[in-house]
C-alpha cells in the first residue's frame, strides 16, 4: 500500500512530543535529581531501600500479587476474547458492552461495591447462609480472594481488548485449511489458533502486569493484612512522611524494574507485536 | 481526493503546497484568533468578580465535618465580617509542601490533627498564630501552641457491638486484647501512631509512663491479638463500616465515628476509659495572601458559643471549656473533653512520633507482612 503521508509529516508528532517533554520527562528528571540530592549528592535513599528489609519484601509482595492477578485475567479473558472474535459482528458488539461497562464506573465505587458483596454479612454470604449451604460466613474479604476479585475486575478489560485485537486479525482461512486437512477442533485450536494468538497473550499480560504493580486503593481496601504494595509505601512517603527524596527513589526503582520487564519482553517476544506489527 | 485533503489540512502548518492554501490558512488563523479571544473573555468575566470579593479558603475534611463547620463557623463568620468562606479538600501534606515550594499557597486555614500539624510545622509549612488577634485566655492552656491553636479534641476509643458485649462491655484496652473473656474479631488502625500506644496500654503500661514508647514490647503485645484482626482500617469511614456491617466486634477508632453510628441507631457503643485524645488545632498555611482574615476566622471559631454549635454537629470536644455552658448534658457525654471522661483519657504525644514515625512505620509494615 502506498503510504498516505510523506516521511516529512513527522512534524505532526511535535505537539505531543513537546507535551510529553514539558509535563512528563522534565518533572521525571527533576524527580530523579531529587532522589540523589537531599540537598547534597547522596545515595542514602537507595542504600536505605535495599538495606531495610521491608522494601524488598514489599516489592516481592507486589510482584506476587501482580502475577496472580495477571494469570487470573488471562484464564478468564482468553475464552471470552476467543468467543468475541468468532461470533457475528452484531453479537460481538453486544458482548463488547459487557467488557466496556466497568470502564464507566469509578474505581472507588467498584471497590466499595465489592465490600458490600463479599463481606461477612454481605450479599453473597447472606445468600449462602440463607440457602443452608454454609453455617458460618465464608471469608471472602480482606484476603487473597478479595484482592484478586477486585483487581481482576478492574484489569480484565485490558486483557480482553488486547487478546481480541490480535485474534480478530488471525486469518480464518488458516483454520479452515487445517480442518480440511483432517485436524479436529482441538488440534486446530492448539496448533494453529493458539500459537497465532500468542502476541495478544504477551501484550495483554504485559499491560495488566504493569498496571497491577502500580495499584494501591483496591489492595488497601479489599486485601488482607499483609497485602501491602509498593505504591502504598510511596504514597505514604509523599503525603504523610514528606520524605520526597525517598519516594522518588522508590518510584525510580519501580520504574527501572518495569523497564527491565519491557526489555526482557522485547528480547523474547518483540514489543512491535504489541501494536499489531508482524 | 486524498491528496487535496492532505494539502488543505497541512499547508497552514507549513506544508509545501503554499499557493493553494493561502485562503485556507487565513481562515484557520481567523478561527484560532476568535477562539483565543472568546476563551480569554470568558475567563476574565469569571475571575474578575471573585478577585474583588473578600474570601478565605478553608481546608475541609468534607462530609459531616464540613456541614458542621459551615453552620457553626462559616456562615456566621460570613454574616459578621462579609468574608466569604470557600471549602476545599482533601488534607494532603504533599500538596501543601508542593504549593509552599512553588510559592502559590491556595489554602488559608485548616484544622488538622496534631500529628499532621507537627509534620507540617517541622517542614516549615505553617504561619505562626497571631495572638494579638486570636485570644488564648479562654482556651484550655494545653491547646495553645506556636503554630496551632484551639479547635477541638478528638479521641481514639473502643467502639463495640452491643449485641455481642451489651451485658458485659469491655472497660479498657486490656479487655480489647482479651479474646478469651471477650471472644470476637477486632479492627485497629493501619498506622503506627495510635496502634503502638494501644498495644502498650493493653499490655499494662502505666498511661503516665507511656512515652517514650517501648516499640518491641508493643509488637509483642500485638502478636497476641493479630490472629483476631481480620482487617486494619486506613480511613475513618472504613472503621465505621466494619463495625456496622459486623466484619468485626470491636474497633479502635475516632470517638466521632462511633458516636455517629450510635446516634443513627446502629447497635454500637463507646468506651471512654483510656481513650487516646489529641487536639485538632486551627492553623494557617505558609505564604497565604489572606493572613489577617485567616487569623480573624480562627478567633471567631474559638468563641465558646461557636465551638458549642460545632460540637452539636460533629461529636468532637471543645478546647474552650466555656463552650460547655452552651452544650446540653446529653451531647456533652459524647465529647472527649467532657470532664466526666476527660480525666480517664490518655494524651497522645505527637512530638514523639515526628522523628520516630518513619522507622516504626517500616517495622509495622514488616510485621504486618509476617
Amino acid at each position: 500500500m502506498q503510504p498516505y503521508l510523506k516521511r516529512s509529516s513527522v512534524y505532526l508528532l511535535y505537539p505531543l512530543i513537546l507535551y510529553l517533554l514539558i509535563f512528563f520527562v522534565y518533572p521525571l528528571f527533576l524527580g530523579l535529581i531529587r532522589s540523589f540530592f537531599d540537598p547534597r549528592f547522596t545515595l542514602t535513599h537507595y542504600i536505605h531501600f535495599f538495606s531495610a528489609p521491608v522494601y524488598l519484601r514489599v516489592i516481592m509482595n507486589t510482584f506476587k500479587i501482580a502475577t496472580t492477578v495477571t494469570l487470573f485475567c488471562l484464564v478468564l479473558g482468553y475464552p471470552f476474547a476467543y468467543l468475541l472474535s468468532g461470533v457475528s459482528p452484531k453479537m460481538s458488539n453486544r458482548l463488547m458492552i459487557i467488557v466496556l461497562v466497568p470502564f464507566w464506573v469509578s474505581l472507588l465505587v467498584r471497590t466499595y461495591a465489592w465490600m458490600v458483596l463479599l463481606g461477612r454479612e454481605g450479599v453473597i454470604n447472606s445468600l449462602l447462609i440463607g440457602l443452608g449451604l454454609t453455617a458460618t460466613p465464608i471469608k471472602l474479604l480482606y484476603n487473597a480472594v478479595g484482592i484478586n476479585v477486585g483487581m481482576v475486575h478492574i484489569l480484565l478489560p485490558y486483557m480482553i481488548l488486547n487478546l481480541y485485537s490480535v485474534m480478530k486479525g488471525i486469518d480464518r482461512n488458516l483454520l479452515k485449511a487445517s480442518e480440511n486437512l483432517g485436524a479436529n477442533w482441538i488440534q486446530t485450536f492448539f496448533r494453529i489458533f493458539f500459537p497465532l494468538s500468542l502476541p495478544g497473550v504477551g501484550g495483554g499480560c504485559l499491560i495488566v502486569f504493569i498496571m497491577a504493580i502500580g495499584f494501591f486503593i483496591t489492595p488497601a481496601l479489599l486485601g488482607g493484612t499483609g497485602d501491602i504494595m509498593i505504591s502504598q509505601m510511596i504514597e505514604t512517603h509523599v503525603t504523610t512522611l514528606l520524605n520526597w527524596g525517598f519516594a522518588f527513589c522508590a518510584s525510580f526503582i519501580l520504574l527501572g524494574i518495569t523497564l527491565l520487564i519491557l526489555l526482557v519482553y522485547n528480547r523474547f517476544l518483540g514489543l512491535d507485536k504489541l501494536w499489531g506489527g508482524v | 481526493m486524498k491528496g487535496d485533503f492532505k494539502n488543505k489540512c497541512f499547508s497552514s502548518l507549513g506544508g509545501n503546497n503554499v499557493s493553494k492554501s493561502r485562503i485556507e490558512g487565513g481562515r484557520m488563523m481567523k478561527i484560532i484568533f476568535v477562539s483565543v479571544l472568546v476563551v480569554g473573555l470568558i475567563s476574565m468575566l469569571t475571575t474578575h468578580p471573585m478577585a474583588q470579593e473578600k474570601k478565605i479558603v478553608l481546608l475541609s475534611w468534607g462530609g459531616v465535618w464540613e456541614e458542621g463547620i459551615k453552620k457553626a463557623f462559616g456562615d456566621p463568620f460570613e454574616k459578621e465580617t462579609g468574608i466569604k468562606v470557600i471549602y476545599t479538600g482533601p488534607y494532603d501534606l504533599g500538596k501543601l509542601k508542593a504549593m509552599v515550594e512553588a510559592g502559590r499557597t491556595e489554602w488559608d486555614v485548616g484544622q488538622p490533627g496534631m500529628g499532621w500539624l507537627v509534620q507540617a510545622e517541622h517542614a516549615n509549612l505553617l504561619e505562626p498564630i497571631d495572638y494579638s488577634v486570636v485570644k488564648k485566655e479562654q482556651l484550655d492552656p494545653g491547646s495553645v501552641h506556636k503554630y496551632g491553636v484551639g479547635g477541638e479534641y478528638e479521641a481514639i476509643a473502643i467502639g463495640y457491638r452491643t449485641a455481642k458485649y451489651g451485658k458485659n462491655p469491655p472497660k479498657n484496652w486490656k479487655d480489647f486484647w482479651d479474646t478469651k473473656a471477650f471472644p470476637g474479631l477486632r479492627c485497629l488502625p493501619k498506622r503506627p501512631d495510635f496502634t503502638m500506644e494501644l498495644a502498650l496500654l493493653a499490655d499494662g503500661v502505666d498511661p503516665a509512663k507511656l512515652y517514650p514508647l517501648d516499640i518491641d514490647r508493643a509488637f509483642k503485645s500485638l502478636d497476641r491479638l493479630k490472629p483476631n484482626i481480620p482487617v486494619w482500617w486506613t480511613v475513618g469511614t472504613q472503621s465505621q463500616s466494619v463495625l456496622k456491617d459486623g466484619e468485626v466486634d470491636m474497633v479502635a477508632t475516632y470517638n466521632g465515628r462511633i458516636i455517629d453510628l450510635k446516634v443513627k441507631g446502629a447497635p454500637v457503643d463507646i468506651v471512654w476509659n483510656q481513650a487516646l485524645y489529641y487536639q485538632a488545632a486551627w492553623c494557617v498555611f505558609k505564604g497565604t495572601p489572606r493572613l489577617a482574615d485567616a487569623m480573624r476566622f480562627i478567633e471567631f471559631s474559638n468563641r465558646p458559643e461557636n465551638q458549642a454549635m460545632m460540637s452539636k454537629h460533629i461529636y468532637y470536644g471543645p478546647t474552650n471549656p466555656k463552650a460547655f455552658n452552651f452544650i446540653d448534658k446529653e451531647t456533652a457525654k459524647f465529647l472527649p473533653s467532657y470532664s466526666e471522661h476527660f480525666k480517664d483519657c490518655v494524651k497522645l504525644d505527637f512530638d514523639y512520633w515526628r522523628p520516630n514515625r518513619e522507622k516504626v512505620l517500616e517495622q509495622m509494615v514488616q510485621w504486618l507482612m509476617k
